[in-house]
């Protein structure tokens, strides 16, 4: 009796000694984490689909291994979990592969998940992590974010920038001499020094000193881009896309939206720029540069408006 | 029967020493201190070794990271970190550098330990080197401070063959490996 009762007790120890040293459990977990099957992609068009698979691979030879947690801390923000929810136990040779599929509708939106996974880029790196009894196994994948390459522009004839026309008088002078540019609220430009002084002016400072308002500024910026876009259009047959992009600015100028009138600076400034590298029709004559004369012509018609941004 | 019984034991004991509980010997490593057989008790609590070191790095003559920092939490809060490198050479794989002590104050369960790697590291091959991009997403782990008492250790072991994409003018690093305590 006594003998078999040793016999019990150092049983005991023994399954104590073993199981308590982690070989009843294994603990031998790596883990493969893919967006899209690459380690390493590109979102450059919007709405973008990150298909995510997460592997956790038992390699332990001969014992199964228990899962405890599965984590990717960026992508729980997202309505990740693991699945089957550990806790679970995967046989030797076996995995679990889990997917996720993670819809990001703007380059803006991309970003602003890459922040959250610790360093602030347009990177997300975020790490998919795993526990195991005595330890952890983690796997990356970089999903990069890229703004949407803008489409081809199509052109109907050359474009030149605000930096173009403000140096050249004669340019400018030819397009006042097809009549006079509306510019909303900004005023009607008929004269060259008028003209000059959109393309000169300051749009932080008004001509007789004082700090712009928010709506005075922008609305500054969007006029001398229309005025130059105007005198595209005049002088050398240039289409913006959509054609109403020149009249939609003029309208907005009439405005006090400020995030209309914000919302039209680039594209104008877009169409400005995007024909810029197509020859001058033949027999234009574009004038010198001659910046400094430009400038002392310069006289801004703008003044203060008195209003502000509408909400 | 005792016998066979002690037998199993020490036999599962054999066992046990020759795996290791999944870890690597650390005693190898030059001008280190040698790896404890458990936490150091200090004023400022246990004191435990964060290492780090590369495996499956076949073909890498040298792959040097650059630490950036360790930072360690228990409940948000922060612990004493010392860092000891600010970077390491993780080619060789039989060396698990010690980057960082850690000190958790008594009663303390569960610690969240940060690894920033950042900055530009470098490596060599004998087809060419170059440098190696590695300011992405920290390497992050939890782990129950009675299991990091096991040893007095955490060491990330970073799985070389699959860490380092090719890029083509540089490499990048994106951590993929394992943590043992």
């Amino acid at each position: 009796m006594r003998m078999k009762q040793k016999q019990q007790w150092i049983a005991a120890v023994c399954a104590v000694v073993v199981g308590g040293s982690g070989v009843a459990n294994a603990h031998d977990l790596i883990c493969e984490k893919k967006v899209n099957g690459e380690s390493v992609v590109v979102a450059d068009a919007y709405p973008y689909t990150a298909n995510y698979s997460f592997k956790v691979t038992n390699v332990h030879p001969t014992l199964p291994s228990i899962l405890l947690t599965a984590t990717d801390d960026v992508l729980s923000s997202e309505g990740f979990t693991f699945s089957p929810p550990p806790p679970v136990s995967i046989p030797v040779n076996g995995s679990l592969t889990s997917n996720f599929a993670l819809q990001i509708g703007s380059y803006d939106e991309c970003v602003t998940i890459a922040a959250q996974d610790g360093v602030e880029d347009n990177h997300i790196d975020n790490t998919f992590r795993v526990t195991f009894d005595l330890g952890s196994a983690m796997c990356s994948a970089r999903l990069t974010c890229e703004r949407e390459e803008p489409p081809p522009v199509e052109c109907t004839g050359p474009t030149r920038t605000l930096g173009f026309y403000k140096n050249r008088i004669l340019t400018v002078t030819q397009c006042l001499a097809q009549g006079a540019i509306d510019l909303g609220a900004i005023g009607t430009i008929t004269t060259l020094p008028a003209a000059e002084g959109i393309l000169w002016g300051d749009p932080a400072m008004y001509p007789e000193g004082g700090v712009r308002s928010q709506l005075d500024r922008l609305r500054f910026l969007l006029a001398r881009q229309t005025l130059v876009g105007i005198c595209n259009q005049r002088l050398f047959g240039a289409t913006p896309d959509p054609t109403s992009l020149l009249t939609d600015a003029v309208a907005a100028l009439n405005t006090t939206q400020c995030d209309v009138i914000s919302g039209l600076i680039d594209p104008v400034d877009a169409f400005n720029n995007g024909c810029d590298s197509l020859p001058l029709p033949p027999g234009f004559i574009p004038g010198p540069s001659t910046p400094q004369a430009a400038e002392a012509l310069a006289v801004d018609p703008t003044s203060n408006s008195g209003q502000s941004c509408s909400p | 029967m005792k016998k066979i019984m002690l037998s199993t034991c020490v036999c599962a004991a054999l066992a046990l020493t020759a795996c290791g509980g999944g870890s690597e010997r650390l005693d190898s490593v030059q001008g280190e201190p040698p790896a404890p057989s458990g936490p150091v008790q200090t004023e400022d609590g246990q004191r435990f070794e964060l290492r780090l070191r590369g495996s499956a790095a076949e073909g890498y003559e040298k792959l040097e990271l650059p630490i950036g920092a360790v930072r360690v939490t228990a409940d948000g809060a922060p612990l004493k970190v010392e860092l000891a490198k600010d970077s390491v050479d993780v080619a060789q794989a039989d060396h698990a550098h010690l980057v960082a002590y850690f000190y958790v104050p008594q009663g303390v369960e569960r610690v969240r330990v940060t690894l920033q790697l950042e900055g530009l590291g470098g490596y060599a091959r004998a087809e060419g080197s170059g440098f190696v991009d590695a300011s992405v997403a920290p390497v992050t782990f939890e782990a129950p401070v009675h299991e990091l008492a096991l040893r007095g250790r955490a060491v990330v072991q970073l799985d070389v063959a699959r860490s380092i994409m090719d890029m083509g003018s540089h490499r990048l690093l994106l951590p993929n490996g394992v943590v043992n305590y």
